[in-house]
């Protein structure tokens, strides 16, 4: 019997090992461990043995504990953060470092280009989804997983009656599980979003530290700005990616542009001064 | 006279440069956006007058402000005090004495630590004073309402309003020189500005994360976010009295310059890069 051909190979099967069998996705989990033990504790502490009527403190409930922890843990902070790390340097790596041109002896630069474009994509979902993901594992076996009638958690921010706003929310008091896993699925958009971003970045600036704060700093000033501009709203702040909960007006739409608005920076960026001309010297 | 000499090449050096100039459009925005706050609070407590004071407590008082901006802002400014570059390890060559490198490290970052101090207020009530008087008295807003502008309750009836604000400047200006030898020392541990900007911003980022905690612990008193400010953000009131966050942060400093001296006394500066 001959060995068995693996299922993706070359620049792709390359670009995808080191992406992912890398040491700061640790340093990814480490941090967000942080995040959720801060948002762990907090739980415990916010006003401990509430019951209002048929409500249930957060760590009495999985789903309510997963999002109060989602909410208060500022994880929201770390994920532009998380989405770059792994990955979205690596073109200014592979460029400063002179691996490019041994790499381009084998491939060509489209494949190259198109693999790196893969691997980051797929690194930063991870690494943003990854941990609220293992958090979401973490509160279903430690707390019981009773629907969340009338939530505690929507009943005490943003008057929202016991339930979440924004876009699905009607999932979450009968299919709270899938409403948590699709947070899940789109904050890993998120991450693979601003990764490419940051992929994008790098093929324009030079400097390792630039690259990978740049979508952090995008991210804040565009959720400043939309918070504070008169014809925007906080529906348009890039953190409604993550917490869509507790803005009403978050739709659909409003995700769906955002997201091709960064895809469409990043792909403009990476056609402009992504060329191979450009960057190998 | 050698330290003087040094002293002065280390001005020019760390604070007569182009980043300095980051804080003048950095604290107007801050000064515009306080001023509206002020006229905001005017509309809605009609009759109420307010002077230049009440803008520099809302800019000053205002954790979001002092955490982000204002004390990221200057650890930005100060954090390649060191390693020493190649001109750098000359001049402590020249200075002859490791103590004496130390002492006017430390000098030049108090003096960067007063000159943010007058650029960051200097800003604020310049801008402010075209629009309110500039009076040091408590207004009537103040008085009235001063949870609203970021004074701790009852302060206007137990101060008056220089002493409260040289009480916010002297916790500020005490807490950016700690976290300034803070970055001192880790950088001269691990010969690297980037490492010990960072460890600073952690230090400065945990403590303001803490004091959100629901009904919070009393061990949060040890975080420096309750002794930066003089109001605990976003609690109208302090509950640690002045003079301990003096004592606390007289322990930051006598344990960091310590620290900073002994590790100066170690360093293989020859063997440094300025990375």
């Amino acid at each position: 019997m001959g060995k068995r051909k693996p299922w993706i190979s070359g620049i792709w099967r390359e670009e995808l090992v080191r992406a992912f069998w890398n040491g700061r996705f640790l340093v990814v989990f480490l941090l967000a461990l942080a995040c959720f033990g801060y948002g762990l504790y907090d739980a415990s502490r916010f006003f401990p043995g509430l019951e209002i009527g048929m409500d249930t403190p957060f760590t009495k409930n999985a789903y309510e504990l997963w999002l109060f922890v989602h909410y208060r843990s500022y994880f929201i902070y770390l994920a532009p953060i998380a989405a770059v790390l792994p990955f979205a340097d690596s073109l200014w790596v592979d460029r400063s470092q002179g691996f490019l041109r041994f790499i381009l002896v084998r491939t060509s630069y489209r494949r190259y280009l198109a693999a790196k474009l893969l691997a980051n994509l797929a690194a930063g979902a991870v690494a943003v989804g990854g941990p609220l993901l293992a958090l979401y594992l973490y509160t279903s076996l430690s707390a019981p997983r009773t629907l969340p009638v009338n939530s505690l958690m929507f009943t005490t921010w943003g008057a929202q009656n016991g339930s979440p706003a924004g876009i699905l929310a009607s999932w979450y008091p009968s299919h709270p599980d899938l409403y948590i896993l699709s947070l899940i699925g789109m904050a890993c958009l998120f991450g693979a979003a601003f990764a490419t971003l940051g992929l994008a970045i790098s093929s324009l600036v030079n400097n390792r530290y630039v690259i990978l704060s740049a979508p952090f700093i995008l991210f804040m000033v565009s959720a400043y700005i939309s918070d504070r501009a008169r014809h925007l709203g906080h529906h348009w702040s890039p953190e409604t990616l993550l917490i869509p909960y507790n803005t009403a007006e978050v739709s659909t739409g409003t995700i769906l542009v955002q997201l091709i608005l960064i895809a469409m920076a990043s792909f403009l960026l990476l056609y402009f001064f992504g060329r191979r001309s450009r960057i190998v010297q | 006279m050698r330290l003087l000499s040094y002293l002065g090449i280390q001005i020019r050096q760390y604070i007569i440069r182009k980043r300095w100039l980051l804080p003048f459009p950095v604290m107007l925005f801050i000064a515009y956006r306080s001023v509206n706050a002020i006229q905001s609070l005017l509309e809605l407590y009609s009759g109420a007058t307010s002077s230049v004071l009440d803008v520099f407590f809302i800019a000053f008082g205002n954790g979001w402000n002092v955490v982000l901006i204002l004390t990221n802002l200057f650890l930005f400014l100060v954090c390649d005090l060191l390693p020493e570059p190649g001109f750098g390890q000359l001049a402590l060559l020249r200075l002859g004495s490791r103590r004496m490198w130390w002492l006017a490290k430390c000098l030049t970052l108090a003096m960067s630590v007063i000159v943010y101090t007058l650029l960051t207020v200097g800003i604020v009530v310049a801008f402010a004073a075209r629009f309110f008087p500039l009076d040091f008295t408590w207004s009537s807003l103040a008085i009235g309402t001063p949870e609203s502008l970021n004074i701790p309750l009852f302060t206007p009836r137990n101060a008056s309003a220089p002493e409260a604000m040289s009480q916010v400047l002297l916790l500020l200006m005490l807490g950016w020189f700690s976290l300034g030898l803070l970055i001192m020392v880790v950088t001269q541990l691990s010969r690297r500005f980037l490492i010990g900007y960072l460890t600073a911003l952690v230090v400065l980022m945990a403590s303001f994360a803490v004091s959100w905690i629901s009904n919070p612990p009393t061990w949060i008193k040890l975080f420096i976010y309750k002794h930066l400010m003089f109001n605990h953000f976003p609690y109208p009131f302090r509950d640690v009295p002045v003079s301990q966050s003096v004592f606390y942060w007289g322990i930051w400093l006598l344990l960091l310059s310590g620290l900073g001296l002994y590790l100066s006394r170690q360093q293989d500066h020859l063997a440094s890069r300025h990375s």
